[in-house]
């Protein structure tokens, strides 16, 4: 069918009207425009107006072509409800546009348009009434006719249009063909697709209804293919073939030709664009004939590097150099060791620590080994390879991320240990690492531990499990543990001494043999400040029960300063002492934004500029027992950190919130910027303690008098 | 030649007789064009708001008239409707010296008269008044069928169209064929 008749049918489709014997009142003649002013007008339309337009008549597709404007990504495909047309344009790439085949409802319904918004994404639908392929097609010539753009994709779903994108592809070669299942049904077709198909990049074939002993030997034409029900692709196939990744799904490959396929791809004779093959086969196979003389361990200057190596790099000493020369952002490398269990070995940018994971683990049959998985949960894509777990694992293991440490430039940045020999490794290997956690028993003499102390330096955080020291003898240390931050669960192996000599800025101690007297003695040396300098946390979960005298006894909680008659029930720091307030202003903070709320219950806000998504409130509440307050709690809303810190009301909550404010506004260096005014006395305090501020608020009956009023804030 | 002097001398400035007291110039009084469409009907506008048509902002560049002169000589567009010469003097004056939003709702809705606003604002080169109108002009069709659109901007089909060429050309010929007639008919 010419184009003319294709838009013949499309005109007699859409009802052509005698639109010349209506009144001009309600009309305007388009055409009659100077022809500048009337390309203007037709820039202005959006694609679907574009292509409606366009179809009207010869006369204004030829206009319509004149509109530079070319499309992306132009794909024909079909949904269980009917064919689609789908694309973008270059400036909008969040945004889809499909042209949606249908007979979901009544003919006369047709054509209407929905948008729908998908996160950031948005897709503007066209619905129009699904009279059969033709239309389909005279469509998609339609659109790249008039706005000069070639498919990029078609997925096959009718055998009739085989011929269709043979023509197509003639004049403009298409990057993606899908062949539905039971397509093609006979050699001379499938001949035909791959002859005159050349042109495409990625080709994906369901199963073909050919006879079962059909076998095809000559190389299929394609960058990458993807074939189910492969049974009738030979090996002579593949191995003259130049395909950069293949995928085979339900072969009949023998292990020989699977080792025949390693072997020229290892030696680089044949198979020499290749760079991803996958090859899911009907039969069971035999590992140690598909490994058969592979040159595994082709060494380089770590010799007796592991057998199960499968990245590139791991190939040969050229692919290693070769893919040492890339210039890669360095990656968050994790190292997770369970014990008895799988290890991962996870990659990926500081964002995504877990884009990438290499995983031993053992929950499939052995034949399924190796193999590759990618999911998109939550549109990051997570990477999955897994190897089988063996006895060898962990020392494969080891040399694996070695490898991928020299590769990729990058250092372990966690590891979590649950073997003896991964201590030693890790020590020998990289002596630095940020994050460390030790599994149960992973730590069976003192002189590991000891080891570990001294020679494993970390960073920021360790951590021990329960019975991470599995060692018989009951012992104790003496000798703080060099980490910003430490976490021991079972602490019962560690002393006064060695959190009081430590720099440790966290500290979580669980089952811990402390007596209410240890626990006073640390509080006293990290209020006096001689000691525990860098303490920001403490939280001490014991085994015994605590006498909360002692605890707190001879703490200096409320020491005052030149604000006598300040309330108790402060916890900052700058509040414990004159000194520790003297200290706490010594420290250029940024400043902070201030906001009071007043009304019931008083609440101070604060937020910091630099930090937006992290508040910080102090509540006067009376929710809870005396002896509860004041409390802390925390939470995550969205990308929000609040941070609430709760003070008892003792009825005079207004006054230790003015004074409150006043002592963060010193500590600050910040005024208030917003206040709700909720009683008259506090109008005489603002005006007194700060007479410009950037926001007030007056509730209702807080005025009672002209003069309150004239009082007020300037800024009001 | 004399009187050339003359009316060269007349037409000169007379010299200040005070000198200004303060530093600060003095305000430029704002000089006023005038204008007329089809019916005659005399638009006083300002120098700044036709800075809007590059059309009539050429022709007071190039002219240089004085006040009296710009009353006297008021810039017939015979082509454009009075209404419409008004719409747009008027948008003019609504924009004078100010950024134009992206969007103007003050528009016409009458498809008739945007037809000849659109075409009055081509000739008199008012760019940004053309894209409010191009994009109200595509507005008309958001959201139509193809054969709304088709009635709508009166788009003929392709046998019209042909129809439309066969009696141009039909006419074209008959013209011709009198011409070749009455040339005829002179010389003899």
């Amino acid at each position: 069918m010419s184009v003319h008749e294709a838009e013949m049918a499309f005109l007699q489709l859409f009802e052509q009207l005698e639109i010349q014997s209506k009144s001009s009142k309600r009309r305007f003649p388009l055409l009659k425009l100077p022809r500048v002013v009337l390309l203007e007008c037709i820039e202005n339309l959006d694609i679907f107006e574009i292509i409606f337009f366009s179809l009207l008549s010869k006369r204004v597709k030829s206009i319509a072509k004149s509109v530079c404007l070319n499309l992306l990504d132009i794909h024909m495909s079909s949904t269980e409800k009917g064919p689609q047309i789908w694309f973008k344009l270059p400036n909008t790439p969040g945004l889809d546009w499909t042209i949606d085949y249908s007979t979901e409802i009544e003919v006369a319904a047709y054509p209407f348009f929905q948008s729908f918004f998908d996160g950031p994404h948005a897709n503007h639908f066209l619905f129009i009434y699904d009279n059969g392929i033709e239309d389909l097609k005279q469509m998609v010539d339609h659109i790249c006719e008039v706005f000069r753009s070639p498919i990029s994709g078609i997925y096959i779903f009718d055998e009739s249009h085989i011929e269709w994108i043979e023509r197509i592809i003639k004049f403009q070669p298409t990057d993606r063909v899908w062949i539905n299942k039971d397509i093609i049904k006979s050699v001379e077709t499938l001949d035909r697709v791959f002859k005159n198909l050349k042109g495409t990049k990625y080709f994906r074939l369901e199963s073909i209804s050919i006879d079962e002993n059909f076998q095809y030997k000559e190389p299929i034409p394609f960058r990458s293919i993807t074939i189910d029900n492969s049974h009738w692709v030979t090996l002579s196939s593949i191995l003259n073939g130049t395909n950069s990744i293949i995928r085979l799904y339900e072969s009949k490959f023998t292990s020989k030709d699977i080792n025949t396929i390693l072997k020229e791809w290892q030696t680089g004779s044949k198979l020499r664009n290749l760079e991803f093959l996958l090859i899911q086969t009907t039969t069971s196979l035999d590992a140690a004939e598909v490994f058969e003389e592979l040159n595994w361990t082709d060494g380089d200057e770590i010799d007796g590097r592991p057998t199960t190596v499968i990245l590139f790099s791991l190939l040969s000493k050229r692919s290693k150099s070769i893919s040492k020369h890339i210039h890669r952002n360095p990656l968050h490398i994790r190292l997770m060791y369970c014990s008895g269990g799988p290890i991962n070995i996870c990659l990926g940018p500081y964002t995504d620590p877990e884009r990438w994971i290499i995983a031993y683990s053992n929950n499939k049959s052995p034949w399924e080994y190796p193999y590759f998985r990618s999911t998109l949960p939550d549109s990051k894509d997570n990477n999955f390879f897994a190897l089988r777990y063996n006895r060898r694992s962990i020392e494969d293991s080891k040399r694996m991320t070695e490898h991928i440490c020299e590769v990729l430039r990058s250092p372990i940045r966690d590891i979590q240990i649950a073997h003896q020999s991964i201590i030693e490794w890790i020590i020998k290997f990289q002596p630095t690492v940020r994050n460390v956690w030790i599994w149960n028993n992973a730590i069976t003499s003192v002189g590991t531990l000891d080891r570990i102390l001294k020679h494993l330096k970390v960073t920021d955080c360790v951590g021990f499990d329960s019975d991470s020291v599995a060692i018989k003898k009951k012992f104790q240390i003496t000798e703080p543990l060099p980490s910003r931050s430490i976490s021991i669960r079972n602490s019962y192996w560690l002393t006064v001494p060695a959190i009081l000599n430590g720099n440790n800025s966290v500290i979580q101690l669980f089952d811990s043999k402390f007596t209410s007297k240890d626990v006073n003695t640390l509080l006293k040396e990290w209020l006096i400040g001689s000691k525990l300098r860098n303490l920001e946390y403490l939280s001490i979960h014991t085994t015994t029960l605590l006498d909360s005298d002692e605890v707190l006894k001879d703490l200096n909680w409320t020491d005052g300063d030149e604000n006598d008659g300040r309330p108790n029930t402060v916890i900052l720091f700058s509040l414990l002492s004159k000194r520790a307030k003297s200290i706490a202003k010594l420290v250029h903070w940024t400043p902070l934004d201030i906001c009071l709320k007043t009304e019931s219950p008083p609440e101070i806000q604060l937020k910091c500029s630099i930090n937006p998504c992290r508040e910080w409130y102090i509540e006067f509440n009376k929710e809870k027992e005396s002896s509860e307050y004041p409390y802390f709690n925390s939470y995550m809303t969205g990308s929000r950190e609040v941070n609430f810190l709760f003070l008892k009301d003792n009825g005079n909550a207004m006054e230790d919130l003015k004074q409150m404010t006043d002592h963060i506004g010193e500590v600050f260096r910040s005024p208030i910027s917003g206040i709700d005014i909720s009683e008259e006395s506090l109008i005489e305090w603002i005006i007194k303690f700060q007479p410009t501020i950037r926001k007030v608020w007056i509730w209702n009956n807080v005025i009672t008098s002209v003069g309150s009023y004239f009082k007020k804030s300037q800024s009001y | 030649m004399s009187s050339t002097e003359q009316g060269t001398s007349s037409a000169a400035p007379a010299e200040p007789t005070t000198a200004p007291e303060s530093a600060a110039a003095p305000e430029v009084p704002e000089s006023f064009y005038y204008v007329h469409g089809k019916d005659k009907v005399v638009h006083k506008v300002s120098a700044g708001a036709l800075q809007h048509s590059a059309l009539i902002h050429g022709m007071i560049s190039n002219l240089g008239y004085t006040e009296e002169q710009a009353k006297a000589n008021p810039f017939p567009f015979e082509n454009i409707d009075g209404d419409i010469l008004q719409m747009v003097v008027d948008w003019c004056n609504q924009h004078k010296g100010k950024p134009t939003p992206p969007e103007d709702t003050n528009l016409p809705k009458q498809k008739e008269k945007l037809f000849d606003l659109v075409l009055a604002v081509n000739y008199l080169e008012i760019k940004e008044l053309l894209t409010y109108c191009c994009k109200q002009v595509a507005m008309m069709v958001k959201g139509k069928s193809p054969e709304e659109i088709r009635e709508i901007w009166m788009i003929p089909t392709d046998a019209e169209d042909e129809a439309a060429e066969k009696e141009a050309k039909k006419r074209a010929g008959k013209e011709a064929a009198g011409e070749t007639a009455a040339a005829a008919g002179d010389a003899k």
